[in-house]
């Protein structure tokens, strides 16, 4: 039992180990897609000298911020409190990858989505805002005046569009562990089939993207409200190492976030689920054409002033995703 | 066989508490009543310990006062939640008192603030342990007058002055609307002892030597009583709409005493209502319609409560009131998890019903244990900012005191319900509870809540914590962090020992609410007495 | 090829507990062991950015607590906090009897209700 123990203990720690590489790697490359993306659609190169079609740009950037940059010393904050909120910021985000099927060992229990969300939503978050203010200046503590007013309504958003597909599945699948994730990530694309049930999938989609993009800061969520045009919001006074960490940070909320979608929403490898190859050409197709959605809304929209990108949340994602949980309520009284 | 310590706890402590005034004009060393007040309490503790542990041993137990078996005299009844909760007063009392020792540690009126203090306590294990509808009166009259005397205790400030008469005037209301409740209550069921009620309403045994059975329009004065009552117990439990008196009262009392009336006064509100409407008027009984109405309007009032306290601390100002309309918005929250036993949200015997009544008192004490830790640090960090409440003044006073730091972001982890907090693990068995009872728009609405809030406790935490602060604050010294400590210590371990937690409440929970366990409380209550 | 590992929720949250404070110090320590150890101590650098100026121009670095969130509370939330904040609890005590006087009302109401239509 003990050695058993000790075993299975670590085996996860190597777990956290390739987890964290899988999240950096992963993260990386969904950066280099956005921006060069973002930079077609302005008709820019975007990153283009590392690696073929500029594919390694971002680790390059990463890579030279933390180990060649100095880390700043700040006379009205603390770098430390600033490094140990990023560090668990990541730490969540590692862990909730344990949650999905990118894991090799995953994790099931009883009404984990729970779970996945404070992991995801409440605890990346609250690093997040706690990171931002730990390096005091008044455009940053602007910036998480907006960031933590958008997360007010964009949470809950975020939560009831996953709960659509797990309260669904749940009693679609029939099978245990109940409103679990694991479930979801299995049976979602049944969902699809019947068109009583796509309509609020269909709802909860739009939702959890526009939550994504909201809870994300990109446009038109992202700039802070003043007469002037103000730096960057929240990560003005990050430089250096902590402008990686940040960077890094904010990249593997995108990747986990728009894996939730790509897992929970449109269902993974399905349709190839029992070949391998074809289910994760599969899965990472379905992954870039969430990442394109983001991007698409991210460079079509002008940028909102913070009580028109509230109440726009509000509008676009509460709203919907509410619907589609009493729509789903509404059908599965009828099935 | 009764044990004396169920009855004996509440007037002994009476005894101690009321000895002190006249002690105070002997006794001039202020230590005497610090040390007297904390062993009072301690004392509190103990026997409230020993009492859990013969219910976990043996199951419910009454205590007949005066020997009068129990339809006649009063009688204190414990089961496994009331002893609980007893036990969480106790002992966040105990430590609210060693606290105190520091806060009125230059005050000249120690002995009367600590006869207040224990009255308090008096009437909150008074109202948790009375096993009688009248004595529950009485008892919420002790603890009231206690708390409006200690609301306005600083009586050179006006606004304490004005905060204790508003508390004053609608507390009287309310106990007094309760005493109407007990009058039709009596009127039409001939009784007050909460097992012989129980009997009645549900009809185990319908014949009754003692107290008859029913008088005139039951079903009428029932519905009455019942609406009455539960005015009174929203009242005490600061629900909207009744919550008004709460943001005002709770601030202006001494630190100490905020934190027992945010922590602990409020619970007993709650547990009223629990016994109200699971065990007396319970799932089973004849009058089950009426209940299933009042649980629903209990559930309106809970979502509604929850919001407005999460709305109204975003704009708060003063660190107190923020915390009191914290408190407004969790009680809310408790009130949820214990509305789900309506019938028409699930069944009595349904995980969903388990769940969400194991989340609601999981919540209680969770949110006693957070709530009282970060009103007890306000008190430290007020006075180390030289007595502003003002957020805008206090300027990052937790960074001057890493451990003042360290227990305030515990305690808002708590009370944000972040893993592995305590918080995490009972508004997870709410959200579970509403969406295993198919009503998952009630578990948003409980996230929504929980985003809202988030606000406040951001706004809390910049302000004391984040800002760098750019002046000398006072030193405080260990007593209180010491407290502080113990308290965010219990923070940790109510998250981390919650499946031993949850599986003890969860099996009290059935123990209390199932049929048995009604037909238990009875026959523990009334029927052993009589020879049953 | 993924392992399911099927856990009591009490257990999985406990377990990813742990697992989030051990992926934090991995990355904590990745983190402090790759990142360059010197911190510039010029003033220049130590001083907030604020476009460039110095410091000095604003009264105060710090924004207070009142307008932080001003965004919900006089933008999007303007016409809830004025029935909130302003209407509601406006502190006097008459103004509060009526939602309590209307609460009692209610309840018996239902009970009347509830009296005639069983």
């Amino acid at each position: 039992m003990n050695e058993l123990t000790l075993t299975s203990l670590g085996i996860f720690s190597v777990l956290v180990f390739q987890n964290l590489l899988i999240l950096w790697i992963a993260s990386m490359l969904s950066e280099w897609w956005v921006r060069k993306l973002f930079a077609r659609t302005q008709r820019r190169m975007g990153p283009s000298y590392v690696g073929p079609l500029g594919i390694l740009q971002p680790f390059a950037d990463f890579l030279k911020l933390l180990l060649v940059k100095t880390e700043p010393s700040y006379k009205y904050g603390s770098v430390t409190l600033a490094r140990i909120f990023g560090c668990i910021g990541i730490g969540a985000l590692t862990t909730s990858l344990f949650l999905l099927p990118i894991s090799p060992v995953r994790i099931a229990s009883d009404f984990d989505v729970i779970l996945l969300i404070y992991l995801l939503g409440v605890w990346v978050a609250v690093s997040e805002l706690l990171m931002f203010t730990s390096l005091t200046n008044p455009f940053a503590i602007k910036g998480v005046s907006r960031y933590s007013s958008i997360l007010a309504v964009a949470e809950p958003a975020f939560f009831t569009a996953v709960i659509v597909p797990v309260y669904l599945t749940s009693f679609v699948a029939r099978r245990g562990p109940v409103f679990s994730v694991s479930v979801a990530v299995e049976t979602a694309w049944r969902l699809w089939l019947n068109p009583l049930t796509a309509i609020p999938m269909l709802l909860a989609t739009i939702a959890a993207l526009i939550s994504i993009q909201s809870k994300l800061m990109l446009p038109p969520f992202n700039i802070p409200e003043a007469e002037q045009e103000l730096i960057a919001g929240v990560e003005t006074e990050f430089s250096g190492p902590l402008l990686a960490l940040f960077n890094f940070l904010h990249d593997a909320d995108l990747y986990v976030l728009s894996l939730v979608v790509t897992f929970m929403f449109l269902g993974g490898p399905h349709p190839f689920s029992e070949n391998l190859v074809l289910g994760v050409l599969t899965t990472i197709l379905k992954y870039l054409a969430v990442l394109t959605t983001i991007t698409i809304l991210k460079s079509s929209f002008g940028r909102f002033r913070i009580e028109q990108g509230v109440t726009s949340v509000i509008k676009y994602a509460l709203i919907p995703a509410l619907v589609a949980l009493i729509l789903s309520v509404v059908v599965l009284s009828f099935i | 066989m009764y044990y004396l310590s169920i009855g004996v706890l509440v007037p002994s402590l009476l005894g101690l508490a009321f000895v002190l005034p006249l002690l105070g004009m002997i006794i001039k060393n202020i230590r005497f009543f610090h040390a007297y007040a904390s062993i009072t309490s301690l004392y509190a503790l103990i026997v409230a310990a020993y009492n859990f542990n013969i219910v976990v041993r043996e199951g419910p137990k009454a205590y007949p006062f005066g020997g009068w078996w129990p339809p006649i005299g009063i009688s204190y009844e414990i089961d496994e939640i009331n002893s609980l909760i007893a036990l969480l007063t106790a002992s966040v009392m105990f430590l609210i008192t060693l606290y105190s020792a520091w806060y009125i540690r230059s005050l000249k009126d120690a002995p009367y603030y600590y006869t207040l203090l224990l009255g308090l306590e008096v009437g909150m294990l008074g109202c948790i342990y009375t096993g009688d509808a009248f004595n529950l009166f009485v008892m919420l009259e002790v603890m009231s007058i206690s708390a409006y005397a200690l609301v306005g205790f600083h009586r050179n400030k006006p606004e304490a002055i004005e905060a204790a008469i508003k508390y004053g005037l609608f507390g009287a209301v309310a106990t007094t609307i309760y005493f109407i409740a007990l009058v039709f209550i009596y009127a039409s069921f001939g009784t007050l002892n909460m097992a012989d009620l129980t009997n009645k309403v549900t009809l185990f045994w319908g014949h009754n030597l003692v107290s008859g059975l029913y008088y005139g329009q039951i079903y009428a004065a029932t519905a009455v009583a019942l609406a009455l009552s539960l005015w009174a117990f929203t009242f005490k439990s600061a629900i909207f709409p009744n919550h008004f008196w709460l943001p005002d009262a709770h601030p202006e009392a001494p630190t100490p005493v905020s934190a027992a009336l945010s922590g602990l006064v409020v619970n007993v509100g709650v547990y009223a209502i629990f016994r109200f409407f699971y065990t007396i008027f319970n799932p089973f009984s004849l009058m089950s319609d009426l209940r299933d109405m009042i649980l629903l309007v209990t559930l309106i009032l809970g979502l509604a409560s929850g919001l407005i306290g999460a709305f109204m601390m975003v704009v708060q100002d003063d660190i107190k009131r923020l915390l009191a309309y914290s408190t407004i918005s969790h009680i809310g929250l408790v009130l949820i998890g214990l509305s789900i036993g309506s019938s028409l949200i699930s069944r009595p015997d349904s995980q969903a019903f388990v769940d969400g009544l194991t989340g609601a008192f999981y919540h209680l004490i969770n949110h006693s244990i957070g709530k009282s830790l970060l009103f007890l640090a306000s008190g430290v960090i007020i006075y180390m900012a030289g007595g502003t409440r003002k957020l805008d003044e206090l300027g990052g006073v937790a960074r001057k005191n890493p451990v003042l730091g360290i227990v305030l972001i515990t305690g808002v982890l708590q009370l944000l319900g972040i893993p592995p907090f305590g918080g995490f693990f009972s508004k997870y068995l709410l959200y579970v509870s509403y969406l295993e009872a198919g009503a998952p728009y009630i578990s948003v609405i409980i996230n929504i809540i929980s985003a809202v809030s988030l606000l406040g406790y951001v706004r809390l935490l910049y302000s004391v914590f984040f800002i760098i602060p750019k002046r000398e604050f006072v030193r405080t010294s260990r007593l209180p962090l010491a407290v502080l400590l113990v308290l965010s210590v219990a923070c940790l371990i109510t998250g981390l020992l919650s499946p031993i937690i949850s599986y003890w409440l969860r099996g009290f929970v059935e123990a209390t609410t199932s049929k048995d366990g009604i037909l238990n409380y009875w026959v523990q209550g009334y029927l052993v007495f009589w020879g049953g | 090829m993924v392992t399911q590992l099927n856990l009591d929720p009490w257990t999985a949250t406990l377990f990813l507990s742990g697992v989030l404070a051990f992926s934090s110090l991995v990355m904590y320590l990745i983190y402090v062991s790759l990142s360059r150890k010197t911190t510039h101590s010029s003033s220049e650098y130590s001083e907030p950015y604020i476009g460039g100026e110095p410091a000095n121009i604003i009264r105060s670095i710090d924004v207070p607590a009142r307008n932080l969130f001003w965004g919900i509370v006089r933008g999007t939330g303007r016409k809830l906090y004025v029935f909130l904040r302003d209407q509601m609890h406006n502190g006097v005590l008459n103004d509060w009897s009526v939602y309590m006087v209307t609460y009692v009302g209610l309840l018996a109401l239902i009970s009347i209700i509830i009296y005639f239509t069983r």
